[in-house]
């Protein structure tokens, strides 16, 4: 299919590699902001466990109350896993760091509350503050302290960052529609004769337009090719380096890659971007060898 | 096969090329189209093949009416014309052989049919030998031969020929005429616009113009 698309498009072995370059380079940019993008994402979704809820109760909760807010805890399943933490465990401990001792008792009375540490498994915002919502209703606590802020900030950054990603991946779209459909414009130019001819002689609109809408397919195949290859390169090149890192500090971070499917999504809508704007620009330039 | 009826053409800016024209060509004819320079003969082809459409009056072709047809259409009917050009209209950038190739391709030839076909009419002008010439190292005679080897090809059943001897001499320019006088015999109608005054034994039928007014027929 390739080899004959090569045969029959009018376009030159140079001419179509340039081509290949500017439109993979192009297809490069978002698709390497998106990828960013995903593994701040998954690296925000790796750190959710560490964000926490701390719930305090009231002074006179009875110890009832406290194992019914425990099974509640329990049922919950945006909770991770959680702990609970005694008034009287902390209050001496506080009261060394202070540097009070059993002998002068700065407070006769612990003003400390019970508490429960959660841990969600989710960053979602809603299942969030759908988790707050219930907890609020629960009999028996007296503040409940959200320490996911910066996660939620983080989130809508990424949100934020794909929209921009979007909006760009637009503009290099009609940008590349603009370069292959002048360079297809090109191309016709510089067969207007065998146009002419062939339509003189018979030829139908799609007869002509074929050779160049190949040009096109082939403009928007390479491309593709080139930026999802590419990409892989960059990927495989970094999480290289990562592992010799890795190897020095223990640590454990991998790039994600994309998936299959989204490297053939590239390379479809590499193809896609060409053979419209291939189309646009052949049906521009026949519009003169019409007759009147 | 052919009929005009009070055909006019007018080019954009231009005084009328044709004016007023009514005939006939049957099939089988063998017509000439005669007048001086600027008379209205090559327009007067174009409309036969509808390369260019009529400001006024209707042109019946085979049954239909070719000035009101759609654009979708055009290249159906085309296709029924073996077409020579004045200026040959080669492809100088593909050799003899892909020239006389591209009129199958257009009309779809089945693709193992094309190379015997091309063969075949190229040793009919005589130029098997030089298929793999580019057009450029022909002479003058041959590359007008090559055009005619390029409109026989799909074997119309009409030839439209515009000013086939312009700038041959006497010798090439009568084997040029005997080749179409052979078409002609096998039954296809020959339509040749010439301004010089033809000199042929067969029986045929002339058109003389001037001005782009139809002056005379000859030779009903
Ligand atoms: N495409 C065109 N646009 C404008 N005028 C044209 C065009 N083709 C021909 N003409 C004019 O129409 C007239 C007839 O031209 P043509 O049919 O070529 O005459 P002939 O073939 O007999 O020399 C001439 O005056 C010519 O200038
Ligand atoms: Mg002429």
């Amino acid at each position: 299919m390739f080899l004959i698309a090569l045969q029959r498009s009018h376009a030159s072995l140079m001419s179509t590699l340039m081509m290949f370059l500017v439109i993979g380079i192009t297809l490069i940019l978002p698709s390497l902001s998106f990828l960013v993008v995903q593994n701040l994402k998954s690296f925000s979704q790796n750190i959710q466990h560490e964000s926490q809820i701390s719930i305090f109760l009231k002074k006179d909760t009875s110890i009832e109350t406290r194992n019914k807010i425990e099974r509640e805890l329990k049922g919950r399943p945006e909770i991770n896993s959680y702990h609970f933490v005694k008034k009287e465990d902390v209050w001496p401990k506080l009261q060394k760091s202070l540097g009070f001792n059993d002998s002068n008792h700065g407070l006769s009375e612990n003003p400390l509350p019970d508490a429960f540490f959660i841990s969600p498994n989710t960053v979602n915002p809603v299942e969030i503050s759908g988790l707050k919502l219930f907890l609020d209703k629960l009999e028996g606590i007296d503040q409940i302290i959200m320490d996911t802020e910066w996660v939620k900030k983080l989130n809508s950054i990424l949100q934020l960052a794909n929209k921009a990603i979007l909006l760009a991946s637009i503009l290099l779209a009609s940008m590349l529609t603009v370069v292959i459909g002048n360079t297809i414009h090109l191309q016709m130019t510089s067969h207007h004769e065998e146009i002419e001819l062939s339509k003189l002689i018979g030829a139908t609109n799609s007869f002509i337009r074929r050779p160049f809408l190949y040009s096109g397919f082939i403009y928007g195949l390479g491309g593709g090719l080139t930026a999802a290859i590419v990409l892989k390169l960059i990927v495989i090149f970094i999480n290289q380096t990562i592992v010799e890192v890795e190897a020095l500090y223990g640590t454990q971070f991998i790039i994600i890659d994309l998936s299959l499917l989204q490297y053939l999504l590239i390379i479809i809508s590499s193809i896609l971007i060409a053979v419209i704007a291939s189309f646009i620009s052949i049906n521009q330039s026949m519009k003169k060898y019409d007759i009147s | 096969m052919i009929k005009f009826d009070r055909v006019h053409k007018r080019y954009p800016g231009n005084l009328e090329a044709l004016q007023n024209i009514t005939f006939e060509i049957s099939s089988g004819d063998l017509v000439f189209v005669t007048g001086p320079s600027g008379a209205g003969k090559s327009t007067l082809l174009k409309l036969i093949a509808a390369i260019e459409t009529p400001t006024h009056g209707t042109i019946i072709f085979e049954n239909k009416n070719i000035s009101q047809i759609k654009s979708s259409a055009i290249p159906y009917v085309r296709r029924k014309f073996g077409l020579v050009f004045q200026d040959h209209k080669l492809l100088y950038d593909r050799n003899c052989y892909e020239n006389i190739a591209l009129p199958l391709e257009i009309n779809e030839v089945n693709g193992g049919d094309i190379r015997g076909r091309v063969r075949a009419a190229l040793d009919k002008v005589g130029l098997l030998s030089k298929e793999k010439l580019m057009p450029i190292s022909l002479s003058g005679g041959e590359q007008q031969r090559l055009a005619i080897a390029r409109a026989i090809v799909c074997r119309p059943s009409i030839l439209l020929i515009d000013e086939p001897t312009g700038n041959l001499d006497k010798k090439h320019a009568d084997e040029i005429m005997n080749l179409f006088y052979n078409f002609h015999e096998l039954g296809v109608t020959v339509i040749i616009a010439t301004h010089e005054i033809p000199i042929t034994s067969k029986k045929n039928k002339q058109l003389y113009l001037e001005e782009g007014n139809l002056i005379k027929i000859t030779g009903q």
